[in-house]
C-alpha cells in the first residue's frame, strides 16, 4: 500500500456553511498540493481540520499508518502529538519572544545545547542571524514570514499546512518571496498543503491542486491538468479560464470533434468526449490563442483560425489581454512585443489560432 | 497609630490575594474558554459580591462556615477550632468578597491573548498548561496584575464583611478599618485622621505605580 493521507470532513458551521470534503493525497514522494478556490469555499477550515483545529463527529482522517481521526470509535489525535507544521495567514508570532525564542518554542525533547545548534542552523538557513534578538514588532512582513516558516519547521514536522503563506505581504515582497518559497518546498522533502486563492501563487507552487468550493473538493490532479481540463463549467471559472462557451457537436470521431460555438466553427481533439454527447463547453485558455493580422502565414498545426475583430486591449501585468470578436467572444493573452509588432488596434481585423488540443471540452447532457 | 491592625490588614490582603491568583486564574481561564452554555450562571455568581451589601455575604459566609455547616464541623474535627471570628474565617470571606475584583481583571486580559496564538503553540507541540505558562500569562500579565492590586486594595480596605465574620478581636480580626471605626467611636479622631490618610495614601499610591507600570508595559510591546 502506499502512504496516503486520507481525509474526510464533514460539518456544518453555526452561520450554515458546510464542508464536506474528501481528499487523498500521496505522501510518497512528497507533493505541495494546493488547494484552491474562492474566499469562503472553506480551504482554511480544510486545513485546520488537518492540524486538529476544527473538530466534527464526521470525519476520518489517516495518515499513513497513522489514524488522526475516526469517527466510529470517537478517536481524536490533538494537534500536539500530530506532528504537524502549521504557518498562519498573519503568521501568529509571539510578540513577547524574541526571533529566537519564537524558533526555540516548538523544540521540546532536545538537550539545551541542541536547542541552540538548531535554532542558531534555522537563524542561519532564513538569514535571520541579525534579527534573532529582535521582537515581532520590529520585523518587516518579509522577516517576519521567514521567522514563522523556521518556526513551523524547527520540530521537523512530517506534514506542512501553509495558510495562503504570502498573502499577508505587499506586491514586489511577495513575487519575490514566491520564488523563495518554492526552493524552499522543493528541498524540504515533506508533504505540503497550501491553501491560496491566487492563481499565479497555486502554478508557482504547486504540483497538484484540488478544488475547493462550497466545501467541497471538485477536482484534484496535476495543477497543469486542472487548470486546462476543468471538469465542470464551474471549475473552469474558478481556475479562470477566460473563454467558456456553450457548443453543439457537428461531428466526432475517434480523433477529432468538430463543433458550432456561437457563429465559430471550432475543432477540438477528441480525448474521451463521449460519441453520443452531442452538447459541450468548449473552454479556451487565453495563453494559447495566437493572433496574426496577415492572412498567409499559417501553422499546420493549428487547426483552428477564426477570423476576428479585435473589441478591446488592456494592460495585464507584463501582458496584454485582447478581447475579440471571432463569432465567438474570444481573449488572448499577448506579450508587449508580440503586441508591438502586430501594432494591434482596436477594430483591426486579426485571424486567431488555436490548437485543437488546446480545445478542452466539457460534455453536456441535455 | 494601631501597627498591629496595620500588620494584620496587610497580611490578609496579601494572603487573600495569593489564594485569589491561585482559585482566579483557572477559574478566568475556564471562563475565557468555555463555550458551556450555562457559563453566564458562573459569571452571575463570580460578580455577585459588587452589588450584594458587606452585610448580606458577611451573613451567609457566616452560616456557610459556621459550627452547624458542614464546611465549619469539618474545619472544627480538623483543627479544633471553629472558622467564625478567626483569621482563617476572615481569609474565606475577604476572598469571596474580593472574587470579582480579581476574576473579571484575568478574565478580560486572558480573553484578549489571540486565539490564534494558542494554537499556534498547539501545533509547535505544547500542551496546554505550557501553553498557558509561556503564552497565556506572559501576554496578559498587565491583567493579572491590575486584578491582583485591586483584590489587594479592596481587601485592605474591607469593613462589613470583616466585622460579620471577624468580630473586633485585636491582633486576630481588628483589621485596619476596624481600627479606625473604633477610633471614631472613641472620639479619638487624630488617630483616625492618622491612621485613614495613611491608608487613603498607601491605596492611591498602589494604583498609581501600578497603571503606571502598565502604561510602560504596553508601550514597550505595541508601539503605537
Amino acid at each position: 500500500m502506499v502512504a496516503a493521507l486520507n481525509f474526510h470532513f464533514r460539518k456544518t458551521f453555526p452561520n450554515g456553511a458546510l464542508i464536506d470534503a474528501d481528499l487523498q493525497i500521496r505522501l510518497d514522494p512528497p507533493t505541495v498540493t494546493v488547494l484552491f478556490g474562492p474566499s469562503g469555499a472553506g480551504k482554511t477550515t480544510i486545513l485546520r481540520a488537518l492540524a486538529g483545529l476544527e473538530r466534527s463527529a464526521n470525519s476520518v482522517i489517516r495518515f499513513g499508518r497513522e489514524t488522526w481521526v475516526d469517527q466510529n470509535n470517537g478517536m481524536f489525535i490533538p494537534p500536539q502529538r500530530r506532528r504537524i507544521g502549521f504557518l498562519f495567514q498573519d503568521y501568529a508570532l509571539f510578540s513577547h519572544l524574541t526571533v529566537e525564542g519564537n524558533i526555540r518554542y516548538g523544540l521540546r525533547g532536545l538537550s539545551a545545547n541542541e536547542q541552540l545548534l538548531r535554532t542558531s542552523e534555522l537563524l542561519e538557513r532564513f538569514q535571520l542571524q541579525d534579527l534573532a534578538t529582535r521582537h515581532p514588532h520590529q520585523l518587516s512582513g518579509g522577516q517576519k514570514q521567514r521567522v514563522a516558516l523556521a518556526r513551523t519547521l524547527a520540530p521537523q514536522p512530517r506534514l506542512l499546512l501553509l495558510d495562503e503563506p504570502l498573502s499577508a505581504l505587499d506586491g514586489p515582497t511577495r513575487e519575490a518571496l514566491r520564488g523563495e518559497l518554492r526552493n524552499l518546498l522543493s528541498s524540504l522533502s515533506i508533504p505540503v498543503l497550501l491553501v491560496t486563492h491566487d492563481r499565479m501563487e497555486a502554478l508557482a507552487l504547486g504540483d497538484e491542486i484540488a478544488i475547493v468550493s462550497e466545501g467541497r473538493i471538485v477536482q484534484h490532479g496535476p495543477i497543469e491538468e486542472v487548470f486546462r481540463r476543468p471538469l465542470t463549467p464551474a471549475i473552469a471559472k474558478i481556475v479562470a479560464v477566460e473563454t467558456v462557451q456553450r457548443a453543439r457537436v457537428l461531428q466526432a470521431d475517434e480523433e477529432l470533434v468538430t463543433l458550432v460555438a456561437g457563429e465559430a466553427r471550432l475543432i477540438a481533439a477528441a480525448r474521451d468526449f463521449p460519441s453520443d454527447v452531442k452538447e459541450a463547453f468548449v473552454c479556451i485558455r487565453a495563453e494559447d490563442v495566437l493572433l496574426l493580422k496577415s492572412l498567409e502565414t499559417v501553422s499546420a498545426s493549428a487547426r483552428n483560425r477564426l477570423p476576428g475583430i479585435v473589441k478591446s486591449l488592456m494592460h495585464e501585468g507584463p501582458m496584454w489581454r485582447i478581447e475579440l470578436d471571432c463569432g465567438i467572444p474570444l481573449t488572448a493573452l499577448l506579450t508587449r512585443q508580440a503586441c508591438e509588432e502586430l501594432a494591434l488596434q482596436e477594430n483591426d481585423r486579426v485571424l486567431a489560432m488555436i490548437k485543437a488540443m488546446n480545445v478542452h471540452l466539457i460534455p453536456r447532457s441535455s | 497609630m494601631d501597627w498591629s491592625a496595620i500588620e494584620l490588614s496587610l497580611r490578609l490582603s496579601t494572603l487573600t490575594t495569593l489564594l485569589l491568583l491561585i482559585l482566579g486564574l483557572p477559574l478566568a481561564s475556564w471562563l475565557a474558554y468555555s463555550r458551556w452554555r450555562w457559563k453566564f450562571f458562573v459569571e452571575a455568581v463570580v460578580t455577585l459580591p459588587i452589588v450584594l451589601p458587606p452585610t448580606v455575604l458577611g451573613f451567609y459566609v457566616l452560616i456557610g462556615i459556621g459550627p452547624h455547616s458542614p464546611i465549619g464541623q469539618a474545619y472544627q474535627a480538623i483543627t479544633g477550632r471553629g472558622l467564625p471570628f478567626s483569621f482563617q474565617g476572615l481569609l474565606i470571606a475577604s476572598a469571596l468578597y474580593s472574587l470579582p475584583f480579581a476574576v473579571q481583571p484575568f478574565t478580560a486580559a486572558i480573553s484578549t491573548v489571540d486565539q490564534r496564538l494558542i494554537e499556534a503553540s498547539w501545533c509547535l507541540g505544547r500542551g496546554w498548561l505550557a501553553t498557558f505558562l509561556r503564552v497565556i500569562l506572559p501576554l496578559s500579565w498587565p491583567g493579572i496584575l491590575t486584578g491582583m492590586v485591586l483584590s489587594f486594595a479592596h481587601t485592605l480596605g474591607e469593613f462589613g464583611v470583616v466585622l460579620m465574620i471577624g468580630g473586633d478581636l485585636a491582633g486576630v480580626t481588628r483589621t485596619i478599618s476596624i481600627s479606625i471605626f473604633d477610633q471614631v467611636q472613641a472620639l479619638d479622631y487624630g488617630a483616625a485622621n492618622l491612621t485613614s490618610l495613611a491608608l487613603l495614601l498607601f491605596s492611591f499610591l498602589v494604583l498609581a505605580i501600578t497603571y503606571g507600570l502598565q502604561r510602560r508595559v504596553f508601550a514597550v510591546w505595541s508601539p503605537r
